[in-house]
């Protein structure tokens, strides 16, 4: 039993430094997004020379909102014949097929592509992989259906691929239904949080800047070169985000590259979406963490991001087991009772990470987006806390599974809802 | 202060909820006002070239009635002609040519129909003519000047953005943001000293390329003459010497420099400071998030295929060097 006591108050030291760790990382990204110097991206550049792009809109029964994402595309600004947009089917059963062929008879810029055959899978890997073996554009961009790019979109993100040594862009994401509720609102601050300042402190010290999987674009060459998006993975932006720093290419953020998007309007839906964010995640951390040690490309400082921005969907498990171990050891009277007061420390640190944002991180994000009285509702994300250690949890779970049996994963899509347009 | 820790303990713990729940009390009340609650807005026509930039100017000046105080001229202002009080910032307007004399009111801009000629030493706030626009010598023009036709600069004048078919600079002049289809920094290069680099081409053999680029993991010089048909990435610093061609982009992580008679037929980017020497040719757009020093002769991109210049804290060029369409610091640019 002493030994089992003396494991329980090592793991609580253990998980105490590790959240420190997160902690003093969120305050040294919110101090260079306050007082650091920033560094710009590419929006300026000038350049009539431009490359063929693909602009590709993966689709599943999306019947809601696919017409808007595609009037918004034909709108952008790019070079229209250097630019083809690709709408894919992917086995939907609504009438998303109808919607997108007739758009594509209007205008001869679309080319729909229906992935209809039966004894193919379905999920957006799948679907981008299939895209990449016709497409003629050598940047591929990627928008989710339910995205709303501005008109000059397009060119800004493709601008960063002048430098050669950027294999992927990230565009910024605003929530385009935080009026909804109160859900959708907290979900929007969240959002600002993760972009305004997490990723822009990435970009701004050199570290890893997260691509996500939309409003995003990449070097077609380079992710072919890569074998394609593993099917297998429910991430693939993740997966291609390390993939891209395994290769020594860099991922560039472009902040004023804004679109919008929907946000779950249920809290089922977003812990479903937790679930499998967590899950993709810690698929990723299982398949590329030998690799960040041994790789020439990761600089110290890209490795030390690169593992924490991996951990970062594990904590919560860690957490709960944490929460278990210090009312272990407060009934075995092997804490006092301040240190038994990290279970509440842990609960209150929960929200430091669990959801990648901390509350003053939140606060000064919404400050610098222009926010002012929804600022008094950063304590409600005290009670985010229930929803994210227990799906992240689980999510965390599946993918110990999917590791174990190598089963395939299933495309989880988020609910759309329709809605008029928030563009000034 | 009681004694009992049991009293202390539960001040404490008190204390703590107390604390807890304060944030709750606006919290509540955000909720129930349901302020600031719409997205965030985001501007689905914003565009950052300055060609819509101008348009803008243009626009601002179509309401010139309701928004300005419109004074008409004939073919000079001096500050003698600035009214003491003036509710509304000033225009000044002018069918034909037009001289500047003196410093203007801070806010006032100058709309001519004709030429715009600069006293020495003259300032005001912006300027829009269709013809020629020339700043004279320590003269500042605090915000724009649009121009549609040539745009000259004198020696040690100040000016902020420009939007013009040409834009010739003076040795000491400074500028923020050029738009034009052709910028030349003055004095002018001798006669045939501006070579486009196609005639002097050296063929070498080219470096070992890593997949996709040349790629250099430390501080590295690339030898004299040396010709690479590839991009160029370098983790430090990186040294390009006297001669060489290079068929591809540059990009260094840490500072570039790169020597006299360079040709690059490619972008270059740096997370540092970019010095380009004398009589080299960038076709390609150049992008430094520190400082850029251009010498003398140089020549960046082709007429009628737009590049850009950015410095992000500044741009230094000497004169001889010709930039086709575009340049942009937001620190200061400067002729010297």
């Amino acid at each position: 039993m002493d030994n089992l006591i003396l494991i329980g108050q090592a793991y609580q030291i253990f998980l105490l430094v590790f959240m420190s760790i997160y902690m003093i990382q969120h305050f040294i990204f919110t101090y260079s997004r306050l007082y650091g110097e920033q560094r710009n991206y590419y929006h300026d550049i000038l350049d009539t020379e431009m490359p063929t792009v693909s602009v590709v809109i993966p689709m599943h029964n999306e019947e809601l909102v696919a017409e808007n994402v595609l009037e918004r595309l034909v709108l952008s600004d790019y070079p229209k014949e250097k630019m083809e947009i690709i709408p894919i089917n992917d086995h939907s059963t609504d009438r998303t097929k109808d919607i997108i062929d007739t758009f594509a008879r209007k205008h001869p810029g679309v080319k729909p592509f229906h992935r209809l055959k039966e004894d193919e899978k379905r999920g957006k890997a799948e679907g981008l992989n299939d895209v990449m073996k016709f497409t003629k554009g050598d940047i591929i961009v990627v928008f989710d259906a339910d995205y709303q790019p501005a008109k000059e979109a397009i060119k800004s993100l493709v601008m960063g691929f002048k430098d050669p040594q950027v294999g992927a862009v990230m565009g910024r994401v605003l929530v385009q239904n935080s009026d909804s509720n109160l859900l959708t609102l907290l979900l929007d601050m969240e959002r600002s949080a993760g972009y305004q300042i997490s990723q822009q402190a990435r970009y701004n010290m050199d570290l890893i800047p997260q691509y996500g999987g939309t409003v995003g674009a990449y070097r077609k060459s380079v992710v072919r070169q890569m074998g394609g998006f593993d099917p297998k993975v429910l991430a693939e932006d993740t997966d291609l985000t390390y993939k891209m720093y395994l290769n020594g290419w860099k991922i560039a953020y472009a902040n004023k590259t804004e679109c919008y998007e929907q946000m779950p309007e249920t809290w089922a839906a977003r812990a479903r979406q937790v679930r499998r964010w967590s899950r993709g995640h810690n698929e990723v951390l299982f398949h590329h963490l030998p690799s960040i040690f041994t790789s020439k490309y990761f600089t110290l400082r890209e490795k030390w991001d690169g593992l924490l921005l991996l951990f970062v969907y594990m904590m919560p498990i860690l957490l709960m087991v944490g929460i278990a171990d210090s009312i272990f050891l407060f009934f075995m009277d092997a804490i006092s009772i301040v240190t038994s007061m990290s279970a509440l420390l842990l609960i209150m640190a929960i929200n430091a990470f669990g959801n990648f944002a901390p509350f003053f991180q939140i606060t000064i994000a919404n400050y610098l987006d222009g926010r002012t009285e929804s600022l008094k509702l950063t304590p409600m994300f005290a009670f985010n806390f229930v929803l994210y250690i227990f799906y992240t949890s689980r999510g965390f779970i599946d993918a110990l599974i999917d590791l174990a049996t190598r089963r395939d994963v299933d495309w989880d899509k988020t609910k759309r809802h329709q809605r008029k347009n928030n563009a000034k | 202060m009681p004694s009992n820790p049991t009293f202390l303990m539960a001040g404490v713990f008190g204390l703590f909820f107390l604390m807890l729940f304060l944030p709750a009390i606006p919290m509540i009340q955000a909720i129930r006002n349901r302020k600031d609650v719409e997205p965030l807005g985001m501007d689905m026509d914003f565009v950052f070239n300055p060609r819509f930039q101008a348009i803008h100017f243009e626009n601002l000046l179509k309401n010139a009635a309701r928004d300005f105080n419109v004074i008409p001229l004939e073919e000079r202002l001096d500050t003698s002609m600035v009214p003491m009080l003036s509710r509304k910032p000033l225009l000044f307007r002018t069918k034909g040519d037009i001289t500047v004399d003196g410093t203007i009111d801070s806010k006032a801009i100058l709309d001519a129909g004709g030429a715009i000629k600069f006293h020495p030493n003259a300032r005001i706030h912006a300027l829009k003519s269709k013809e020629h626009i020339s700043i004279g010598e320590e003269s500042m023009v605090d915000l724009w000047i649009d121009s549609g036709a040539e745009v000259i600069v004198h020696k040690n004048a100040r000016t902020n953005l420009i939007t013009a078919k040409t834009v010739k600079l003076y040795k000491g002049s400074s500028f923020k943001r050029i738009f034009a289809g052709t910028i030349g920094f003055y004095p002018l290069n001798k006669e045939g000293e501006n070579k486009i680099g196609e005639d002097i081409v050296h063929t070498k053999e080219s470096l070992n390329v890593e997949a996709q680029a040349l790629y250099l993991d430390k501080n590295e010089t690339i030898k004299a003459d040396s010709s690479i048909h590839s991009d160029v990435i370098g983790r430090g610093d990186l040294r390009i010497e006297k001669g060489c061609s290079i068929y591809g982009s540059l990009k260094a992580n840490g500072n570039l420099e790169i020597e006299n008679n360079v040709h690059i037929y490619g972008n270059i980017f740096c997370d540092h400071d970019i010095t380009i020497k004398h009589h080299c040719f960038v076709f390609g757009n150049i992008f430094s998030h520190t400082y850029i020093r251009i010498g003398h002769n140089t020549q960046i991109g082709k007429y009628a295929a737009p590049k850009s210049i950015i410095g992000i804290k500044g741009i230094e060029i000497a004169g001889g060097t010709f930039v086709h369409n575009y340049i942009l610091t937001y620190g200061e640019g400067r002729v010297v």
